[in-house]
């Protein structure tokens, strides 16, 4: 499958954080959720791919161009959401629209008119009139004007409520119904993941510990709730980490088949992201 | 690009706090004219001195927009270098520069032609003189303001305004006009454009280096 991002070696070095030696692929057409808690490392390696800061890697090529020689013809079809919008609240979309016709080539303000009207934002309206919500279907506005074949959104989910999240996660669906549209999706709200995403990449203090399919994880990954004597009989290989809690083990076990096929009375949960990222940050491995 | 400076002169001229700093601003420098009467002095204080200080408004007004909105972690997303980013501001404030340029233009001719205060030729030399020093403002102030930000950069502008109008007043004081007009030779003047255009260019660089540093 053609990787839309190849991420070889990428270290980002701060005096009290760093990002270690991040390699990651993000298949064409697909949506990756990057989890991880706040401050595990997602903004640093969004910024890092986007130049925004300086990183050290072996490889950064996106639509397998790359990075340090093509990043302003790489950026053309790059769309970033951030969760808050960094336009100047004495701005309007219609003076938002007249500037970005200037820096992207492939602006197109009909279209940006018509996702305005389809979001109900009155295009004359100062930016200080709006709401969060406003204010983040508009960043969707911009975003899709210029027909971006990479859609990246740094926790632009976070701070909206339920309703509003869902309309958001509605226009990712929509916009990926092109194949060759890709997301990469940063949110420490896991249950959007849940809804959109194909992939999952967990970080955690700066390390990327896996990149799976959803599927991956919804068929392989399990908790377990069991006693010491059982919870010695599992498999090293088969523990991802565990929890000792007053009166049993809970453990997330990774080949959840096997282990069934093994013990056919087991119950087992099905691990979601957040019990995964849990596990991972809190439990033992 | 283009965009980034449509950008910025909105920040200047469509935010009202702005468009108002600067109507009030050139206002005042042409009540200051009127109520202060024909002068060599006041004609060397406006043209040379106070209209070439404002010349840096559009790089303050926008940055403090930029500033407020965090509108940095954007337009680094934009297909621009920053070297582009950069460029922009310098092109913004030369643009602002020309415009204050023609009004400075049109009140040396009315000191010259209206009120007869000096001759045309040592009028435009103290216009060019006033282009000259607004060329070399704008050098210092980019770099204060990419390296200090626009609080303590608008500080620091403020202080450089004070500095200005207090040698003004001890050359008013002590040095009589013949004396500056004397200095302010066509020589003077030339190696005057050379160094503001030095000066301009280290600044750029500077800023490239200060924005790159920041953003790494």
């Amino acid at each position: 499958m053609e990787n839309v991002i190849q991420i070889k070696n990428l270290s980002k070095e701060y005096k009290d954080f760093s990002l270690k030696n991040i390699t990651l692929n993000v298949p064409k057409g697909t949506v990756l959720g990057l989890v991880g808690a706040n401050g595990a490392g997602k903004s640093t390696l969004i910024q890092s791919i986007l130049g925004i800061l300086k990183s050290d890697y072996e490889q950064l090529m996106i639509f397998g161009k790359d990075m340090r020689r093509q990043e302003k013809e790489i950026k053309e079809d790059i769309a970033v959401i951030f969760d808050t919008s960094h336009y100047s609240l004495q701005y309007t979309p219609k003076f938002i629209g007249k500037m970005l016709e200037k820096v992207y080539r492939n602006w197109d303000m009909e279209k940006y008119n018509e996702y305005l009207t389809r979001f109900n934002l009155p295009a004359e309206k100062k930016l200080k009139t709006f709401s969060k919500g406003m204010k983040m279907k508009l960043e969707f506005a911009i975003a899709f004007s210029h027909d971006p074949k990479l859609l990246i959104l740094d926790e632009a989910t976070s701070g909206l409520d339920p309703i509003f999240r869902d309309e958001i996660l509605e226009l990712i669906r929509e916009f990926t119904v092109e194949e060759n549209h890709t997301v990469l999706l940063s949110s420490h709200i896991t249950s959007d993941l849940d809804k959109v995403a194909d992939y999952i990449a967990f970080i955690h203090e700066g390390e990327l510990q896996f990149v799976k399919t959803y599927d991956e994880i919804q068929n392989n990954y399990g908790i377990l709730h069991c006693g010491q004597k059982f919870f010695e009989l599992l498999r090293e290989e088969d523990i991802v980490s565990f929890k000792k809690e007053p009166y049993e083990y809970k453990v997330l076990v990774k080949n959840k088949a096997d282990i069934l096929n093994v013990f056919q009375d087991l119950e087992m949960e099905k691990a979601s992201i957040e019990d995964i990222m849990l596990f991972y940050v809190k439990g033992e491995a | 690009m283009f965009g980034i400076i449509k950008k910025d002169f909105y920040d200047s001229f469509c935010v009202p706090k702005n468009l108002a700093n600067n109507v009030i601003g050139l206002g005042v420098i042409w009540i200051l004219a009127l109520l202060m009467g024909p002068g060599e002095y006041m004609m060397l204080l406006l043209v040379v001195v106070t209209l070439p200080m404002m010349s840096v408004s559009v790089l303050q007004y926008s940055m403090e927009q930029d500033e407020l909105a965090k509108f940095d972690e954007i337009l680094l997303t934009y297909p621009l270098s920053k070297r582009e980013i950069i460029l922009a501001k310098f092109i913004d404030n030369f643009l602002f520069t020309v415009g204050v340029s023609v009004i400075s233009f049109l009140l040396m001719l009315w000191y010259v032609v209206g009120c007869g205060v000096t001759n045309m030729k040592t009028g435009f030399l103290y216009w060019m003189a006033g282009n000259v020093v607004a060329l070399f403002i704008a050098a210092v102030s980019s770099i204060v303001f990419y390296w200090l930000g626009n609080k303590i950069g608008t500080v620091i502008y403020m202080i450089m305004v004070g500095v200005a109008a207090f040698s003004y007043v001890i050359t008013y004081l002590n040095v009589p006009v013949e004396k500056i007009v004397a200095l302010g030779s066509w020589k003077l003047l030339g190696i005057g454009f050379v160094i503001s255009v030095l000066a301009l260019i280290g600044s750029y660089w500077g800023c490239l280096k200060i924005y790159t540093k920041r953003h790494s």
